[in-house]
């Protein structure tokens, strides 16, 4: 959880308790409300359509590429720690991808940056070949610790790009100024690369040098995509939903804070200011 | 039970944190949350042994199958070296007083604060740097005005890097400047569409939380 | 003239060496009027009462000092200008020996003094719950300066208990924590002035706060860095890095271009082959 000084956000207060924080938790339990019983809901076998992210459905292709060639895959679950997110995130997919790549018997090397990332992206990808029936094929040294320094981090996957020449390079989770060396370096060796992160600043980075990029959310939406798990896909539709909610809500909020302006607009465009045009559609 | 007690210790966790959100700072249960957070920061610590741990088993490995063995050696001789410097000689405090008290004079280092100044901060500068080769690569691939959205992108891309040429500063379109021109971009398409995706993947954030909370989403923990 | 589009990249490294060598060589450099935002920032200093406190967190490392370094070393120059108290803390470790480094090149010079003038209560790990501690008290984490030496024996700490007492606040960040969590942290708390020098490439996502006031101004990369220099009048490596940056944007431009025509006659060629 994020912890955001919301205490002072608003002054305000109601029975003594922040009006901000009220506001957020009440929001959060509508957010969790619709998650839950889009989740529910999915569990009694109701199909969920998910429209399709391309980036994801190269998924398998991009995998299987890497076999054709005889090559290994490169999976780089960011550089943030394992208390951000995005790192979770990717470590939910690493899991997924090292399942498909140990079905065709293909190579998974994760680089980690994190010294307590290394240990879970190890156990990981070890469980995926165990679920997919190769535990014999898990190499314990394809799963590495780096550096915790970030450019020492990048330099030592570029070299692993450049001298272990994997056939697809994956990159999921919180990047910084190393996204443009690593995916270029990448597209340099001749590799298919899939990228997604939620850090804004990199995207145009990892769009203008890879095949595919997953934006912001679509990196959460991720596992479900790739498992076809229904709650997964059920939780999907239910926060996809509740965005909409939030986006009436936020529109809503611009119309109330612009009010005046607004009154001005539509008396130029009507004639009339906007509560004399609410009594008369009424 | 492999998998039952990371998910029960994963949901306690995890609701505590969110109701600890809810109390007012200083509370009991917010202090607790701040608590819980210093332990991540200390395993996060112990962590560093683990890593380390594998770098040497990595390259010892490699460098006796004969795997990029000169390149194994390098980073071993650099760990063990830069390792020892540190827990024998560590980090000089005279040096660090000598800058602030103004006696330091050039090349006035201790071996480990000579490897962070000389070696470490230049390397990763240079690391950086390559950024520029990069950057001028990738812009000219990727930038085609392949249609009418690319296009409108080339312009804006073109009329910020100008923007950032200081003689640029002089010049103008109109009556308005290149500055205030790049400053409006930069301020109101740019923070528009920041704002659309942070938003989107700040839900995101909630909904996998959930997930990892309730335990709906195990995936990471492999299977039973 | 398709080849345009499809120059080898050895070529476009090669000129974008030269084209960045050659005016950092003859020390060729762009002068242009500093930005309002460096001049915001600039003001907010210039109006500091005597004795104000300034509190400058230097969270960068080796990586950004290219770009960071000189507009830390422009605003301690202006900061050491005037009579103010600066106290300097750091999120990121690598951080310390780069802040030491710019109080060592300008506050010594100056003939400020260590500890009445200036001081560095040095790297605690905790990022942003660091932050969100200061708020109540910068002395509980921070009990000693980075000799060790208790704050409340520290001149130039007197009367210093909490960013409360803490006039502006400067973020020079290269990243995570760094401004973002400054902002949100401590000053949505306590609404203190609050000005940022960070890298150009993450200049963007702090926008948003210079639109909600929250942040009084932002150097961006080392046109930041120049913009200030300029306007302390003390040309740096800022002012000297704005000749190989403009030539290297502009080449920048002019790849972009001619890879365009490339393209564009490439695909005229095609219609009219498929015509």
């Amino acid at each position: 959880m994020p912890s955001i000084a919301v205490d002072s956000l608003s002054p305000v207060t109601i029975w003594g308790y922040p009006l901000a924080k009220a506001v957020m938790g009440v929001l959060m339990a509508t957010f969790f409300a619709f998650i839950l019983y889009y989740t529910l809901k999915a569990r009694k076998g109701r199909e969920v359509y998910v429209r399709p992210i391309a980036g994801l459905a190269a998924m398998n292709e991009a995998v299987g590429r890497a076999t054709e060639m005889g090559r290994p895959i490169l999976y780089v679950p960011g550089i943030a720690d394992v208390s951000d997110i995005q790192t979770i995130a990717a470590i939910v997919i690493l899991g997924e991808v090292a399942k498909i790549a140990a079905s065709y018997d293909t190579r998974t090397i994760v680089p980690t940056r994190d010294p307590l990332v290394y240990p879970i992206a190890e156990e990981t990808v070890k469980n995926a070949y165990t679920d997919a029936g190769r535990p014999d094929a898990f190499r314990r040294d394809d799963v590495r610790f780096l550096s915790d320094d970030q450019f020492a981090f990048t330099a030592g996957t570029t070299g692993i790009m450049l001298r272990e020449k994997p056939a697809t390079n994956l990159f999921m989770g919180a990047f910084w100024a190393e996204s443009l060396i690593l995916a270029e370096t990448g597209f340099l060796a001749g590799a298919i690369q899939i990228a997604g992160t939620a850090n804004v600043s990199q995207l145009p980075f990892f769009v203008a040098a890879c095949d595919y990029t997953l934006i912001g959310e679509e990196l959460y939406a991720a596992s479900a995509y790739l498992s076809k798990d229904p709650q997964l896909l059920g939780s999907l539709k239910g926060s996809d939903l509740a965005k909409v909610l939030f986006g009436v809500l936020i529109l809503l909020g611009v119309a109330c804070a612009n009010l005046p302006y607004l009154n001005r607009l539509l008396d130029r465009v009507f004639g009339l200011p906007a509560y004399e045009l609410l009594f008369r559609f009424n | 039970m492999r998998r039952t007690v990371p998910l029960v210790i994963t949901f306690i966790a995890g609701t505590f944190m969110i109701v600890s959100f809810f109390f007012h700072e200083g509370s009991i249960p917010h202090k607790l949350a701040g608590r819980v957070k210093d332990w991540g920061i200390i395993i996060a610590a112990f962590a560093v042994v683990l890593g380390t741990g594998n770098i040497i088993r990595v390259s010892l490995h490699k460098a006796r199958r004969g795997e990029d063995r000169a390149y194994k050696i390098v980073l071993l001789v650099c760990l063990f070296t830069t390792m020892g410097l540190g827990l024998v000689l560590g980090v000089d405090p005279r040096i660090h007083k000598s800058w602030l008290i103004g006696t330091w004079r050039e090349g006035h280092y201790n071996p480990f604060d000579w490897i962070y100044n000389q070696v470490q901060l230049p390397l990763g500068a240079t690391m950086f740097s390559l950024l520029v080769f990069y950057i001028t690569s990738a812009a000219y691939r990727a930038f085609r005005v392949r249609s009418l959205e690319a296009g409108i992108l080339l312009g804006t891309a073109v009329l910020v890097l100008l923007g950032q040429i200081p003689f640029m500063s002089y010049a103008s379109v109109g009556d308005v400047s290149m500055d205030s021109i790049m400053y409006w971009i930069m301020k109101v398409p740019n923070v528009a569409a920041k704002r659309a995706i942070l938003i989107g993947a700040a839900m995101g954030i909630v909904s996998m939380s959930l997930k990892i909370i309730l335990g709906i989403e195990r995936s990471y923990l492999g299977g039973d | 003239m398709e080849w345009l589009s499809r120059i080898d990249r050895r070529w476009l490294y090669l000129v974008m060496a030269a084209v960045i060598i050659v005016p950092f060589l003859t020390q060729t450099t762009f002068k242009g009027p500093p930005s309002q935002s460096a001049k915001t920032i600039y003001h907010a200093i210039e109006s500091l009462p005597p004795g104000a406190v300034v509190l400058v967190s230097a969270d960068y490392d080796p990586g950004s000092e290219a770009e960071i370094y000189p507009m830390n070393v422009a605003i301690f120059h202006h900061l050491a200008h005037k009579d103010v108290r600066v106290i300097c803390t750091q999120l990121w470790p690598q951080g310390r020996p780069l802040v030491e480094k710019a109080l060592a090149k300008v506050y010594y010079p100056a003939g400020k003094k260590y500890g009445k003038d200036f001081v560095n209560l040095g790297y605690k790990s905790g990022g942003q719950l660091l932050i969100n501690k200061m708020v109540e008290s910068i002395r509980a984490p921070f009990p000693t300066d980075v000799f060790g030496t208790p704050v409340d024996r520290i001149p130039a700490m007197r009367g210093v208990e909490s960013l409360k007492d803490v006039a502006l606040v400067i973020s020079l960040s290269a990243g995570t924590p760094g401004t973002k969590e400054w902002v949100q942290q401590a000053q949505a708390k306590l609404g203190f002035p609050l000005a940022a020098g960070v890298t150009a490439v993450t200049a963007p996502d702090i926008f948003p706060y210079l639109n909600t006031g929250q942040l009084i101004g932002i150097l961006g990369g080392l046109r930041g860095a120049a913009d200030y220099e300029t306007l302390v009048d003390r040309p740096g490596r800022g002012v000297r890095g704005m000749g190989p940056q403009s030539t290297g944007h502009l080449l920048i431009v002019l790849f972009i271009v001619l890879g365009n025509i490339g393209y564009l006659l490439a695909r005229r060629k095609a219609k009219g082959g498929d015509g």
